[in-house]
Parts: C-alpha cells; structure tokens; sequence
C-alpha cells in the first residue's frame, strides 16, 4: 500500500485532530512570518508618516543662491539642477520645479500713508494660486501685485504707480545711488490657502504691522516677471530658490531610501548654479530612529511566541502519537523497519505541517496586512519579500523538528507497549530538558536584572523567561501538592479528591498543560499590561505635546494683537486661549517657554494628570486675580508734572527726571527736564496717550558717556496728569519698588515715606528708576524638566527670556511636562509677561510662534472671528491626531504585536487545555468506565473531574497573573512607551480599569468552559464500553 | 512459504515489576514441527500468551532458548526479530480491531502489512490470501473494518497476519467474542491456513479450536503442563524429570500427598501414595500412552 495514501487515509480518519495540527502549524510558521513582514510593514509605515508629515518643500529638494555669473537667472538654475537630476531615483518624486527671486532685505515703498517696507518677490505661477480682488495679473516689466490687505494701510490702487527702492548693499552707507524702479500695480490678491504646498516654507502674508514709529511692513509685493529684480545697481543681487517639492511622499519605498540619500548627495556635488538643500535626509533620519527600533523588538517579541508555538506542536504531536501507538504497533508487527515506522508516525504531521506552511503564511501576511489597514500608515503593506520566505522556511524546518522530536519516543517504544492503555510516565530526559530550560530562562532573567541596563533588546525576553520559569515552577509545585493531598485524601477516603489528585500528579500531560497555560497567561497579562500603560502614555504625550483638543497655529502682528484677538473672539474665555511660545538654549538643552493666557487655562488646555479645575486652579497661580499690588495708572497728558526735592545730586554731568509710561506694547520715556538741587517742579509733554498709558514708573537718567560713581537723593513729592493729581501712593507702602534685577554697580533704595517717594542711589553708570509696582516683581511660572538654577528646588529665579532682559520667576507649581511645550520648559502668564515687557520691550517675544488652543468644539467661526482680527490659521493640530499617529510610530508598533503575541498565546493556551482533554478523551473515558465497574459513583466521578480541572484552570490564571505582571514590571522601565529618543517623556506607570480585569475575566471564562466539556465525560463512563471495545 | 517449527529449551520469562518479579514461563520445553497446528491451552495467567509473544519476538526470553525456525530469538537483535516478523512469522493480536487499521479498507490492510516485506513480488496477491480467510467479495474488500460483521474482521485480522505469507501464524484469542456462526468462520479459516501447509500456533480458551488442531499444549504455571493428541490427553514429563498431573488426580490424592514412583517390570510407573494402598487406577502405562 502506498506510504502517502495511508497518511492521507489516516489524517481524514483523524480530521479533528488533524485540523489541530494544521492550525497550530499554521500560528507558528504565521508568527515566523510575521517577524520580517511586520517589521517590514511598520518600517515602512513609519517611513511614510515621517515624510509625509513634513510638507512637501521642507521634504524636497532646492536649490538656493545669489544670482550672478553661475545662476544669471532661474532658467540657469533650473537647466542646472535638471542636468543632474536624470537617473536618480529622487527625480521620480519631484515636482516641476517653483522659482523664485527676491532682494533680500526690505525695500521702500512709495507713496503710502506711513512709511511703508514690503518684500518684492517675482514667483512662477504666483497668479494661479492667488486670487485676485481687483486688476489682473501683472504679465510684464514694471508691473507688480500688492495685497488687499496692505492696499487698505497704504491706500494703493490698482493702476497706481508705486515707487520700489531696492534694499541696499550690506555694509555700504545709504549714498543715495540706489534707484527707485516705478512699478504699476495692475491687481490686488488674496492667497487663498496659504498652507497650500505651492508656497513652500514662505510666509508671504506676513505684514500688515504699523509699529510705533509709523513704520508699516506691507504683505509681500509679487512682480509679474523675474528681470524686474535682476541687475539692478546698488542693490545686492538678488536671492533664488529653485523649489522641487517632493511629491507622492508616501510612495517613497524602504528600498529606495539608501539611493534617494546617494542621489541627494549627488545632487549636492554636481548642481553648481546654487547650494542644494533638503530636509529629507532629516526625515529619513528620524524614521530611522523608530526602524530601529522596530528590528530590535519585533524579533524579541515574536520569536517567544514562535517558541511556544513549536512546543505546543510539539505536544500536541507527541500526544497524537500516542494516541496512534497502537497503529505504529501494527507497523512493527508486521515488519516495517524502523525507518518505515519513524516514517509512518511522522508522515502524518509533516504532510499535515506542509499543507499548513503556505497557510501559515497566507495567515501571517494576512495579519500583516490587515494590522497596517488597520493601524499602520497607507504606505505601510505586506511585502512577499526573502526573509518572508526564508522565515517560512524557518518556520517548516522547526515545526518540522518539533513533529520528528515528538514521534521520537513512541517510534522506539517496544509493540507490547504500545498496545498497553496505561499512559506513560514522564521519562527522566523530560525532567532534564524541563531543568535545563528552567535553568537557562532563570539565568537570562538573572542577566537581565543585574546587568542594570534593561534597556538592552534582550530585556524583551524577560517576561518570556519569567514566564516560564512561573509555568515550571507551578507544574512542579502542583504535581506535590497533589501528591501530598492524596495521600490525605486517601487516608481520608475521599475518592473524589483522590481521583482528582491522582491525575494531577501522575499524568505528564497534565503538568505540561499547566506549563503551558502559565505562559499562555503571563503573555497576555504581560501585553495587556504594556500595552494599556503605553495606551494612557501615548494619550499623555499626544496631550503634552498638542497642549490642547485643537491648536491653531497663526500669524499676527504681535502678542498683545493676539492676545485681544483671541479674547475679541472668545469673549467667555471658554474656547480658545492666546498661547506665544519659543524656545531658548540653556544648560544644552532647548528650554521651552509657554506664555498663556492663563485665566482661560483650564478651560482650554490638556494638562496630563490635571482634570480642568486643577488646570484652571494652576492658571489662577500664573494669573491671581486680585493682586496685593497697587492697581494700574493710566496716564493720559498731554502734560505731566512731579514735584521734587533733589536733597544730594553729585553728578557733573547733566541728569535727567524722567517718566516712563507704556504706550502700546513699547516703554515710553518722557522726559521732565534736568535734574536740580532743591525742590522744583519737573514737567514733560505725553503724545499718544489719551486713551490712557500705563505708568511704569520715575527714572533718573544719567549723562549717557559719564561714567564716575555718583549719589542721587530726592524725594517725590507729587506727580500730576494733566494737571490734576496723580494718586500715585508715593506715601505708602508697596506702591514703589527698586528694579529687582537692577544693573551691577547700582545700589538703590526706593523708600515711601510721609514727604513723598524717597529715591537714594549711587552707580557709576546705570540710571536710577523707581518702578510702580502695578505687577509682581517675579513672574509667577511653572516649571516642568530640568532646574532653571543652580539650585534645582530654589522657588525664586532670574532667567533670561526675551531678549537680553533678565526675568524674575517665581515658581508657583512644578510639572513633568508641560501642555504644549514639552519639557524641559516653563510657563507664565502672557498678560504678565506682556506688562513686562512693556517695562523691558518685547524683545525676542516678537519672533515667537503664535497660537491659538481651542476646544474640541470651537468651530470655523472662532477662526474667521480671528481672521477678521487679522490673525490667520497658518496650520492646525489635533490632539487626537497626534494621538494616532503616536499610535503608529515604533514603540505602540512593538507593543500591537506584543498584544497579537498574549492573545495568540491565550488561544493556544485554551486549544491546549481542549486537546488534553480531547486526545486523552478516550482513555479517559475506559478509566472512567473501569472505576464505575467497581463502583465509584459517577457524582463522584464529576466532582473528581470538576476538582482536577478547577485546579489546572485556576493555578495557570493566578501564576500566569502574576508572572505577567511581574515580567510588565520588569521591561516597563526599559522600553519606550509612546516615543523615542529625546521626545520622550519620563514615564507613567498606571493601569486602566478595563483592559487587565477585561482580558482575565475573557480568559476565565474561556477556560471555564473549555474545562466544562470535560464533565461530560463521567455522564458518558459506562462499563458496557470496556465489553464493547474488546470485540 | 515454507512452514517452520519452533522449539523451546527451558523457556524462561520474568516480568520486572515495580519492586518485584513474577516469573510467567518457568521452564517451557517445547516443540512444534513445521506444518504442525498447535493450541496453547490452559488458564488465564498461565504463560500461554507470553509464550506466544515470545514466539512472536514481542518479548526477550529471560532464559532458556527459543527458536523460530533458524532464528535463534534469545539472541536476535531487533532488526533481526522485525525482519523475522517481515517474513517468517504472521501474529494475530486478541481482538480483530487491534490487528487493523480502521481507516484502511480489508484489502488496504493487507496490503499495507507487507510494507516491511523484502521480496513483495514473490507474495501472493492480497486477494488470494483474502480469499483463504474466506473474504473473497470485492465489495466486502473495500470495507473498512468498523463496517465489517465480528466475523469478518476477524478473519480480516488472520489475512492481514497471513500478508506476509509467513511459515508460521501465532494468533492469539482468534474466536474470543465471536458468536457460535463467526466462530465457525474462523476456525474455518485458521483451518484453511493450516491446511495451506502454514504452521499455526493459536492461544485460546475455546476447546473447539483445540479439537481442531493437530496438538493441544496445556500450560499451567508457566510451564507445559500436558498435551493432546488426537483427542487424548497426555501429561508430559519435564526436562527436569517433572510431571503434571492432571487436576482430576487431585480429587484422589490432595496436594501435599507424597508418592512412591515405582518402575514395573512391565514398563509402566507405578504412583503410590505413602499412606494408600497402591491400585491399579493410580498406575500410568507407557503402553496406555501409545
């Protein structure tokens, strides 16, 4: 008879279990598989969501210069750079090139009603991606496009001559030989999207300011063609960019990235018209960090799973030739060599293990790809790729073993006992290779916990090792247990109890399920446990990062617009809130500082751990309501006056009084005259501040080259706003202070008294002012990361924020991390930082980056609210968003399959419990019939089997539990939870309610009722089957 | 085929049990010519199916010697025991079942026993040795044993022992479990086997069989006890000078009784009890044996 048609005869006669074998071969060559496609697809993924976050400028390639004898124009520029593009890959995915020639620097444009600066800008294209208001587009010399907004500042017309001076050359003093090219401007646009990616990484509507001084910067001036800018004398040549935007970023294949980078470097040698830039190689750089990640823990994740899977077949193989002994009986009997026996036993498995190879990796790529529909970027797909195959090759070879090993020992069994019913005992090699595995996993954990570096890959191992050591350990300590408790309960009598202590202690089989169901719930607990602790970091960091459900990023003219902007818009304060930010290098590391409106903090923002009442509690630190201070003074004029007695003044050289006030966003200095011995009357004249100016305060300035160390003494007797009095409080306490950061060599003291405000100074150089203390001396802050001072717990400190002014901070509440800046950063409370600056000047708050956070329901309306304030959405970011896309870079990528990893391994758990009972049914089922006949109940039979399968359910569930908690415990320090590298944050370890109680209560379950079928067996024990099966 | 004998010198077999021995065969002597059909008889426990395992090379004597034709089975290596069993020697398990595959048809089943066969060409066809057991319906052929009658699976399990066309068949139970007709069939079978000039040396518990076999060996207490040829039943003097009596003797004389073994003049021994006068009755002629 034909070997192969017996299998095949023999694999239908046994489908159910044969079914077992395939699906387990089929899990184990999938987890093989899924090693290098999911690395692979994830890899992929985050490659694309890399490149694909960044816009498509900053991504692609340009090419940037001075015009001159190399770039005459960008024709030459653009003949250059396509010269060398051909045969590089990164040509694919380039866009046709935008040129672009500007002055660099402002020129002046006139006639206007204020001084008026603006960018002259020639861009190809420009007209199709404006939308004109008025006029048409400009199409030759001399022609040019202003915007719609700056026509209402300057009061331009369409057809209107307009007089550009060209910036002049750097270094050289303004000789008056630039000229001034008249331009006709024949349209008024708008720019419908100006985050459309033909405008690249440029802000072109970025005027629109009348500072103090009349001076208006206007919106970007487009001429209709590029000779308009070129060539012009006295004017510095002209800057280019040659921009080719990178398109289909999300076609850009793992494969390619090695020769796009060569390509770029190419590029870079051979374009000689400009220098070539490219933020790709950036992007590249970052995916990079997170594929790295990836290959090292996608292997260490899987391969235990591949592991248990081979040893689950393992047994399961081992089981079902057991069970076929008898056939393998015949074979002896009749003669089969043993070659042909091996033969026979392993046919079965092998063929059945070969169908399932090409499944397991239809499964395996299935999973893939159904994981990155689900959750990976669009780029991210199955690849059939070698190391698929080669890990399907792996995967056969090792089942493959698993199967040959299992047979092993019932192939050289002798035929009597394999005819024999009574189930073998454990062989010794069992005990040893059981001791041997238990050894190496107890020393890799031994490795892992004293090595004090867990943050080696081989720390993904630990919960695998503990696992099962946990499994060992508990099969060991049950199969004594058991045997303790039977001796007990046969001196008892108790036959239920002896029966099912018997079982638990004679029966191989069983201590092997228990090993294996142990590590099958240490997995799982172990996964759910990350994961659901990663899933609560993921959601923190997305919170921490964005700062708010929805943050606007926006143009305006300067914090204090956007600041009454965004109140304008939001008047309840329960929607938006204005935040400026920007970053400042201190200790090596990029501290970022935050200033928020703070009243509306916890109405807006997403503070991690801070429900909205402690946020808001923590804006009422930053922002107290009422202040100890004195309330402000405005000032109003036209004149103002202070009495003064000027008791010492040693000064030679001449000395000033003067007021300051704030007009706007900028200090004022009004000056009352010189300073005189005895008792006199200052006066000053105060323009531009009939809506009322701030008072800031009294100074005493010094001849600016005298540098002798002086005294000052006077005392400030009354002030007077336009000739009434000015209740200034210079009699009492607390209304006047000294400069908290005052210059070196200035000793001061500023002193209320009953004859007035009494000023005593001595320097050598610095002025001398008396500051109305309308706000706090120190800014109160919240500090997140790295201590600002030499003493990181100092709950006082001066920082140098803005500029070149020094800020004094009080720290009223300290945070991991702060709402949208991260961490190491601080956070103050704009309107506070904006009264200072109106002391100091804005300084750098000027450059800073502008944003609007909104609830999740503020709609469009809120936005064209602040469009109409002239503050424009130049980008949106959700915090749900960011969410995901944490959800899609390496460590949540690791962990998914670390989670697939628990739930496979439950389900091979179960599938264990059901085949050991299953395989063992029939035997079971003689031995149940044998103790019926002499005399054993079947109540008692039940209630022998209900004990042994309570105590294989339970004591998996609990060790597995703890061991998988445990093993959590162990890899949470060592791996990244929601991002690598220097964004991540330190760490939350805390659990939700639902995954871990969900995932117990759903394998409980599962367990139960697979041990429930067992129970059936006593109904079914009949002694009439004994007589039955004899014939 | 050609049929072959086996002989047995003071067979010996223990079983190592947990912590003690039990000797099953305490000295067999026994011969069994080619072509002969012997029934092992006697009580359960008495050695007779580990007598037949070791015939079978199922088992390794403890002692003593045993040979299957030229194998010398306390000496053969596994091989030469599995290449014995390819060729030489057909062992019929107790019940059917066990002896087939269920998942292979009857004809199947034969056919797969020759697997180990080294000359497969010179064998019989699987149908002709179907045919001596009495399965010759080509539809009843391509049944599996689980839709065959008791009897039929029987046989079917003596054709799957015959696939090899061995010189010797040991079946063991052939009839247990069978009705009076299934019964019938089989012996019916085994006779045809016998008569096909194979030797068959059948276990059993069923005076019927041993009426059908050219010699009935009683062992009782791992040891040959008595034999029956032609209808008459022999005790049988050991090599070391013992006898079975047969157990109607102990009706008249009890365990324990000693006897005075006297020689007659004539050729007979006379056994007479010490406290008894000796009677014709307790006197076995070597005349009377013939």
């Amino acid at each position: 008879m034909h070997n192969l048609s017996v299998t095949l005869r023999g694999i239908r006669h046994r489908r159910g279990r044969s079914l077992i074998v395939v699906l387990l071969a089929a899990i184990a060559t999938a987890a093989a598989v899924v090693i290098p496609a999911y690395t692979r697809a994830a890899q992929q993924s985050v490659l694309t969501d890399t490149v694909t976050a960044t816009r498509p400028a900053t991504v692609g390639v340009t090419v940037s210069g001075r015009t001159g004898a190399a770039a005459p124009d960008l024709a030459a520029v653009q003949a250059s750079t396509d010269a060398a593009l051909p045969g590089t890959t990164v040509a694919g995915f380039l866009d046709p090139p935008i040129g672009a020639v500007w002055w660099q620097g402002e020129s002046l444009v006139a006639p206007a009603r204020h001084r008026t600066t603006a960018d002259v800008v020639f861009r190809t294209g420009v007209c199709d991606h404006l939308v004109l208001t008025a006029g048409g587009c400009p199409r030759q010399r001399g022609e040019v496009l202003v915007s719609a907004r700056s026509v209402a500042d300057t009061g331009w017309q369409v057809g209107q001559r307009i007089d550009i001076q060209p910036p002049g050359l750097p270094g050289f003093r303004d000789t008056g030989t630039r000229p001034t090219i008249p331009f006709t401007i024949t349209g008024l646009y708008q720019i419908a999207d100006e985050q459309a990616a033909y405008w690249g990484s440029t802000l072109y509507l970025d005027g629109g300011r009348l500072d103090e001084n009349d001076n208006y910067a206007a919106d970007t001036i487009f001429v209709g063609v590029e000779s308009d800018l070129l060539g012009v004398p006295g004017t510095p040549e002209p800057r280019f960019a040659v921009e080719y935007h990178l398109r289909d970023a999300a076609g850009l294949r793992l494969d390619q990235v090695p020769v796009v980078r060569a390509d770029l470097d190419k590029l870079s040698r051979d374009v000689t018209a400009g220098a070539v830039s490219s933020g790709l190689p950036a992007s590249l750089d970052e995916a990079a960090e997170h594929q790295a990640v990836l290959a090292r823990s996608v292997p260490l994740i899987a391969v235990p799973l591949v592991l248990l899977c081979w040893f689950v077949l393992f047994l399961v193989v081992a089981a079902l030739t057991e069970e076929r002994g008898p056939e393998l009986a015949l074979g002896k009997l009749r003669g089969l060599r043993l070659g042909q026996v091996a033969l026979f036993a392993v046919a079965e498995p092998m063929l059945l293990i070969a169908f399932a190879t090409p499944l397991g990796v239809a499964l395996g790529l299935g999973l893939t790809e159904a994981g990155a529909r689900a959750f990976l970027a669009d780029g991210g797909h199955v690849e059939l790729r070698g190391p698929v195959l080669l890990a399907a090759a792996a995967a056969f070879a090792g089942a493959g073993v698993a199967a040959a090993l299992a047979t092993r020992r019932t192939v050289r069994a002798s035929v009597l006992s394999l005819l024999r019913r009574i189930p073998p005992r454990a062989p010794w090699r069992a005990v040893v290779v059981e001791s041997a595995v238990g050894a190496l996993a107890l020393v890799g954990l031994f490795q892992i916990l004293t090595s004090g570096d867990r943050t080696s890959p081989l720390a993904y191992l630990a919960p695998a090792l503990l696992a099962v050591v946990a499994g060992l350990v508990a099969a060991r300590l049950l199969t004594g247990w058991a045997r303790l408790r039977g001796r007990t309960a046969a001196q008892r009598g108790d036959v239920p109890l002896l029966l099912a202590t018997a079982q638990l202690a004679r029966r191989p089989a069983t201590a092997r399920v228990v090993v294996l169901m142990t590590v099958a719930v240490a997995l799982l607990s172990f996964a759910v446990t990350i994961w659901d602790v990663a899933a609560i970091n993921r959601m923190i960091a997305a919170r921490v990062e964005v700062g708010a459900p929805v943050v606007h990023t926006v143009t305006a003219a300067d914090p204090a617009a956007l600041l009454a902007a965004v109140r304008a818009a939001d008047p309840d304060g329960r929607r938006a809130m204005a935040v400026a930010w920007g970053s400042q290098r201190y200790a090596d590391e990029n501290l970022r500082i935050a200033t928020v409106d703070a009243p509306r903090l916890g109405a807006v923002a997403d503070w991690p751990g801070r429900d909205a009442a402690q946020t808001a509690a923590v804006g009422e630190l930053l922002a107290p309501a009422g202040t100890d201070g004195p309330a402000p003074i405005p000032v109003r004029g036209p004149v103002v006056e202070a009495d003064v007695e000027v008791g010492q003044l040693t000064q030679t050289e001449p000395t000033r009084l003067v007021l300051l006030v704030a007009r706007g966003t900028e200090p004022q200095v009004i000056n009352l005259g010189p300073l005189r011995p005895g008792q006199h009357t200052y006066q000053g004249q105060l323009d531009g501040c009939s809506d009322g100016c701030r008072l800031l305060g009294l100074s005493v300035r010094r001849y600016p080259t005298d540098s002798t160390e002086s005294t000052v003494d006077l005392t400030v007797t009354a002030l007077r706003d336009g000739g009434r009095p000015l209740d200034a409080g210079l009699t009492g306490d607390g209304a006047w202070r000294a400069p908290a950061e005052p210059p070196s060599g200035l000793r001061l003291t500023v002193r209320p008294g009953a004859g007035g405000l009494r000023l005593t100074g001595t320097s050598s150089s610095a002025d001398l002012v008396a500051e109305y203390a309308d706000d706090p001396v120190a800014a109160p802050a919240v500090v997140a990361g790295s201590p600002l001072s030499a003493d990181g717990a100092a709950q006082e400190f001066s920082f140098m924020t803005f500029g070149d002014e020094i800020t004094r901070m009080r720290v009223v509440d300290r945070s991991q991390a702060l709402p949208g800046v991260g961490r190491p950063a601080l956070m103050l409370d704009l309107s506070t930082v904006l009264r200072q600056a109106q002391r100091d000047g804005l300084g750098d708050l000027r450059g800073w980056e502008y944003q609007v956070w909104t609830t999740a329901d503020a709609g469009p309306e809120l936005v064209a609210a602040l469009a109409d304030a002239d503050v424009r959405v130049i980008g949106t970011r959700f915090a749900e968003q960011r969410h995901e896309e944490l959800g899609r870079l390496a460590p949540a990528l690791a962990l998914r399959l670390y989670l697939l990893a628990g739930v496979v391994a439950a389900l091979l758990g179960i599938g264990v419990l059901l085949l050991n009972i299953r395989v063992g049914a029939r035997a079971r089922l003689r031995e149940m019939a044998a103790l019926r006949l002499v005399g054993v109940s079947r109540p008692a039979l039940r209630r022998a089997l209900r004990r042994e399968y309570t105590v294989v359910v339970a004591v998996p569930l609990v060790v597995g539990l703890v061991a998988g908690l445990g093993g959590a415990a162990l890899l949470l320090p060592a791996i990244p939870l929601a991002e690598v590298g220097a964004a991540a944050l330190e760490p939350v370890y805390r659990v939700g309610a639902v995954w871990i109680p969900s995932a117990v209560a759903a394998l409980l379950v599962a367990l139960l009722l697979a041990a429930a079928s067992v129970l059936r067996t006593a109904d079914r024990a009949d002694p009439r089957l004994l007589r039955e099966e004899a014939r | 085929m050609k049929a072959i004998g086996v002989t047995c010198r003071g067979l010996v077999f223990i079983y190592r049990l947990e912590g003690y021995d039990v000797v099953a065969l305490a000295g067999v002597d026994l011969d069994i010519e080619a072509g002969q059909s012997v029934a092992l008889v006697g009580p359960s426990g008495a050695g007779k199916s580990t007598l037949l395992s070791l015939m079978a090379g199922l088992l390794s004597p403890s002692a003593g010697r045993l040979f299957v034709g030229e194998h010398d089975l306390a000496k053969a290596t596994a091989a030469e025991l599995q290449a014995m069993r390819a060729v030489d020697v057909g062992v019929m398990l107790q019940g059917a079942a066990r002896n087939l595959l269920p998942y292979l048809s009857v004809e199947q089943n034969v056919r797969f026993a020759r697997n180990g066969a080294v000359a497969r060409d010179e064998l019989p066809p699987a149908r002709e040795i179907l045919a001596l057991v009495g399965l010759a319906d080509p539809a009843r052929l391509r049944r599996t044993p689980g839709e065959l009658s008791p009897g039929e699976r029987q046989r079917a399990a003596l054709a799957v022992a015959l696939a090899n066309n061995p010189g010797l068949l040991l079946a063991d139970e052939p009839t247990s479990q069978l009705d009076t007709d299934a019964r019938d069939e089989v012996l019916a079978a085994v006779e045809a086997v016998r008569a096909a000039g194979t030797t068959v040396v059948v276990v059993t518990h069923d005076p019927e069989i041993g009426a059908r076999m050219n010699r009935t060996v009683t062992i009782r207490d791992g040891r040959v006890g008595a034999e029956g040829r032609s209808g008459v039943d022999y005790s049988v003097i050991g090599r070391d000078g013992s006898v079975h009596l047969p157990t109607e003797v102990l009706d008249v004389m009890a365990p324990g009784t000693l006897l005075r073994v006297t020689v007659q003049p004539d050729g007979t021994v006379l056994l007479t009890p010490s406290e008894a006068v000796p009677h014709a009755g307790a006197g076995l002629g070597r005349e009377d044996q013939r």
